[in-house]
Parts: C-alpha cells; sequence; structure tokens
C-alpha cells in the first residue's frame, strides 16, 4: 500500500517518529485510512499529545487542546489535516 | 499467605545483566573490576565550567544505551529508566527468561533507584522556563516518577505478581534484591527481576553532592580518584550503571533446566536510626544487617570467606563499615569495594556489587580494590588489592548502605 497523498506521506513519517511504528508497514497492504491509531498504530493518549505537537511544527498550525483526541483512525487525522492544513 | 519466608524455598540467580562505567555488560564489567581498571574519567563541560565545580570527575557508561535502544524508547524514557530496561533484558536472555517461561501472575520485578529521573526533571524544568507549557514532554510524568524503571521492565515482562521500587537511596539497589528474595521466599512469585539503577551526572545533583562536601576533588587524576580504605582518600566518585539480577525460586529453576550462578541465601535489612546522611559511628544498623542475613542464610560468621564492601571512598563512612566487618566477621574474610573501579552508581551500585559477588563466589576470584595503594592504618581487614586473589568460597556478602540509615546485606552461597 502506498500513500494516497502529501497529508497521507507525512503523517505516517511523523507517527513513525512518534510511537515507532511505520504505517506503511503495519497497513501490510490495506488502505492507510482504516488503520487505528491506538491499537495498531501504537498511539496511545500521551503519544497523541506528541503527534499533535510534530503536526504543529510541520504544519505552523495551532490545533486546539482537544483537536485529535476523538479522531481514532489515521484517516481521520488525514481528514482533519485536509480540513485545516 | 502470612508472608513469613518458608524454609523449604531456596532461592537461585539464574541471570545477570549490567551497564556500567567499566562495560556494557557483565563480561565485560566483570573483566574491567579484575584489572582493577578505575572508570571514572575528567568531567569538563560547560556547567563545571560555568559554575566553577570543585569537582571535575565523574564515572559515567562505557556504553551509550542508544546502542541498545531504538529512538522511540530513548525519548520516552529517562536515562536511568533506559539503563535500567539495557541491563534487564541482558539478564532476562542470560537466564533464557521468555514471554510464556513464566505465568505472568508468577512472576515480579523489584528496581530501585536512588535518584530517579532528575536529570529528565531538570532539563524539563528548563524547557518550561524557555518555551513554555507545550515544550514540556506528556512523558514526563511517567520519565520521572521513581517507579518508572520497574514499571517499564514489569510491562515488558507482564510481571503480575507486583512491580515495586524500593527507595533507600545508595541501598536501593541491594534493597531490591532482598525484597524479591522475600517475594520468592514468601510464595508470592517463582521468578523476580530485580535490581537498581541510576543516572544523574548531571549539574543539581552535582551540585548537592559537591556542597555536602561528598566527592573526591582529585581532578588532576579522575581514574585513581575512587580509592576506597586508601589511605589517602576523599570522597566517592559519582557514577552512572544499572544491575539487574533473575531471581528465582530454585525449583523452578531446575524444572527449566536453567544454570544458576548461585543462590542467594539470605538477606538482611535495618536502619541506623542515627542521622539523615552520617553513618552510626558504632555499626550497629550495619551489624544487625550481616547477622540477620547470615542467620537467615544458616550461616556462620566462620563460613564468610569474601565480603564485597559498600566502601565508597569516603574517610568516615569506609572506616566505620571496616570496624563493623571486623567486629561482626573477624578479619578472616577477603575484601574487595569495587567502587575504586566502578565509582558510586548509587542505587545501581548495589545490584552491580551483587552480581559481583555471585562472580566471586562461583568462579573463587576476588577482584582488587582499584586505587587501593596505601591502606588507612585504621581499616584492619584482608583488603585485595593489586591482583585478583584466588579464594575457596562457599560464601560471601554483599554490603549495601545509603544515606536515611539504610543498611543491606546479601549472602550468597554456591550451593
Amino acid at each position: 500500500m502506498t500513500t494516497s497523498d502529501d497529508v497521507e506521506r507525512t503523517l505516517a513519517q511523523l507517527i513513525e517518529k512518534v510511537s515507532g511504528t511505520d504505517p506503511l508497514a503495519r497497513s501490510a497492504g490495506r488502505p492507510l485510512t482504516g488503520l487505528s491509531l491506538r491499537d495498531e498504530l501504537d498511539i496511545d493518549s500521551l503519544a497523541m499529545v506528541e503527534l499533535t505537537d510534530e503536526i504543529e511544527n510541520s504544519y505552523g498550525l495551532t490545533i486546539p487542546e482537544d483537536g485529535l483526541h476523538r479522531l481514532h483512525t489515521f484517516g481521520d487525522v488525514a481528514d482533519y489535516l485536509r480540513a485545516v492544513a | 499467605m502470612n508472608g513469613l519466608p518458608r524454609n523449604d524455598i531456596e532461592v537461585v540467580v539464574t541471570g545477570v545483566g549490567a551497564t556500567t562505567p567499566l562495560g556494557g555488560d557483565v563480561p565485560a564489567t566483570w573483566e574491567g573490576l579484575l584489572a582493577g581498571r578505575g572508570g571514572a574519567s575528567a568531567l569538563d563541560t560547560e556547567w563545571t565550567r560555568e559554575y566553577q565545580f570543585p569537582v571535575r570527575i565523574a564515572a559515567r557508561l562505557a556504553v551509550e544505551p542508544d546502542r541498545d535502544l531504538d529512538h522511540v524508547e530513548l525519548k520516552r524514557m529517562d536515562r536511568a529508566e533506559q539503563l535500567a530496561v539495557v541491563a534487564s533484558r541482558q539478564a532476562c536472555r542470560d537466564a533464557s527468561l521468555t514471554g510464556d517461561t513464566v505465568d505472568p501472575l508468577r512472576c515480579g520485578v523489584v528496581i530501585g533507584t536512588g535518584i530517579g529521573g532528575a536529570t529528565t526533571l531538570v532539563a524539563q524544568h528548563d524547557a518550561l522556563r524557555e518555551g513554555g507549557l507545550r515544550a514540556v514532554s506528556p512523558q514526563l510524568i511517567p520519565m520521572v516518577m521513581p517507579n518508572g524503571p520497574a514499571a517499564l521492565v514489569g510491562l515488558a515482562l507482564r510481571a503480575r505478581a507486583g512491580v515495586h521500587a524500593p527507595m533507600s537511596a545508595c541501598a536501593s539497589g541491594a534493597e531490591a534484591i532482598a525484597w524479591a528474595w522475600r517475594m520468592i521466599m514468601a510464595g508470592e512469585a517463582d521468578v523476580v527481576v530485580a535490581g537498581g539503577t541510576d543516572a544523574c551526572i548531571t549539574p543539581a545533583i552535582m551540585a548537592g553532592f559537591t556542597r555536602a562536601r561528598s566527592m573526591s576533588t582529585r581532578n588532576a587524576s579522575p581514574e585513581t580518584a575512587s580509592r576506597p580504605f586508601d589511605a589517602g582518600r576523599d570522597g566517592f566518585v559519582l557514577g552512572e550503571g544499572a544491575g539487574i539480577l533473575v531471581l528465582e525460586r530454585a525449583g523452578f529453576a531446575a524444572a527449566r533446566g536453567v544454570k544458576a550462578y548461585g543462590t542467594l541465601a539470605g538477606v538482611g535489612m535495618s536502619n541506623d536510626a542515627h542521622h539523615i546522611t552520617a553513618p552510626d559511628p558504632d555499626g550497629v544498623g550495619q551489624s544487625t544487617a550481616i547477622t540477620t542475613a547470615l542467620r537467615r542464610a544458616g550461616l556462620g560468621a566462620e563460613d564468610i570467606g569474601h565480603v564485597n564492601a559498600h566502601a565508597t571512598s569516603t574517610p568516615l563512612g569506609d572506616l566505620t563499615e571496616s570496624v563493623t566487618i571486623r567486629r561482626v566477621l573477624g578479619d578472616g574474610p577477603v575484601v574487595t569495594a569495587p567502587k575504586g573501579a566502578l565509582g558510586h552508581l548509587l542505587g545501581g551500585s548495589g545490584a552491580v556489587e551483587a552480581i559481583a559477588t555471585v562472580l566471586s563466589v562461583r568462579d573463587g576470584l576476588v577482584p582488587p580494590t582499584a586505587n587501593l595503594d596505601t591502606l588507612d592504618d585504621r581499616i584492619g581487614l584482608d583488603v585485595v588489592a593489586g591482583e585478583p586473589r584466588r579464594v575457596t568460597l562457599t560464601a560471601a556478602i554483599s554490603n549495601s548502605f545509603g544515606f536515611g540509615g539504610h543498611n543491606v546485606t546479601l549472602a550468597f552461597t554456591n550451593g
């Protein structure tokens, strides 16, 4: 499976940086969008804070405190980024 | 479960791991001890210069943990946690302890620390002051909590029989081993991974020990600055490191066919109740720790052929311990003080020195006390200097004492 656009490519790199789990390797051919942040990408609640920081630094954004915490999948975050970035 | 030790259980050591100023594992550390090699070196940093530290010596790790840990582990763990994880992996490999070796409900972890996550705490406080709230890592709390090293190792092992983190300053590593022994003797676990860790060669901690005038200022010759029992000793050398042992109920180890380095035959713990930092000059608490360990091990003073001393290279501490050893055990035991080579690993020291004691008993070989050139004439003990000494040993003890009046003695046999 390859990433479909720059947002997914960047997000995959940031997740690997934060949790050490590479979404591309983890997807094993499935669409990245369905990967569970917590169960498949090792993004627990503390890692979500780190991921938020990394996204803010990469995109020059300020994400509200609870911005990403309601999101559950790789695709949720990618959609969020496409909407705000 | 009444918590009282059962006399039909024996506790054996089946795995050892360490990362120290002498080497990145136990074989390298043991080789350094036998060679009497000083692990300290000059500490020349921006902050030692800026604050004009009178102490510019430290015993830093021989091998950085980034050899064994990935970037996420390094980022999420305080350095003391990193060292505990590295040493634990070594010990578990050595003991052939894998995820399915033991029922998680019968597996425990006890890892102590004297200082813990001070390096992270200070760095994150600086980050807060300089960059505001969002500059602080969300991982800060698990990085600085003193039970962090034990918890991380417990997670990796899925240890559900109990994960504990005793804190008794420089006796923490030994106390952890003592509590592990108690867990197994009480029937609470079959396997307990135990030891100690510390890594705080950092400005605030160095400043504290400096202001307390505890450390050597032999800056011109760092590798010879730590010199326990020597007439010219002038304080300890701060080091960093971790030691971890896999302790098992002997029957469990035998059933799975693993080798045993030796037996942890008994432990003794006491407190001086005398002063927050100074040892009781009468050595009453230290004596109690030794005699309790011997009684629990079923050993007499005449059985103890070797003492691995706590001796940190401070004028008062070394003298007090020597008086205690002589009073309780006589002048027969062959004594060594590994901090001459290792420096003082604080919470890590008791565990690394327990490993050295186990190896001495197994191999009948006592390392020299590094840098012991002229024995203080008030030290009435047979302290090994210069070369390792061959001794036929059936039993030995390792002493560890800590600020707060904590005294711990571990008694090992080759049975």
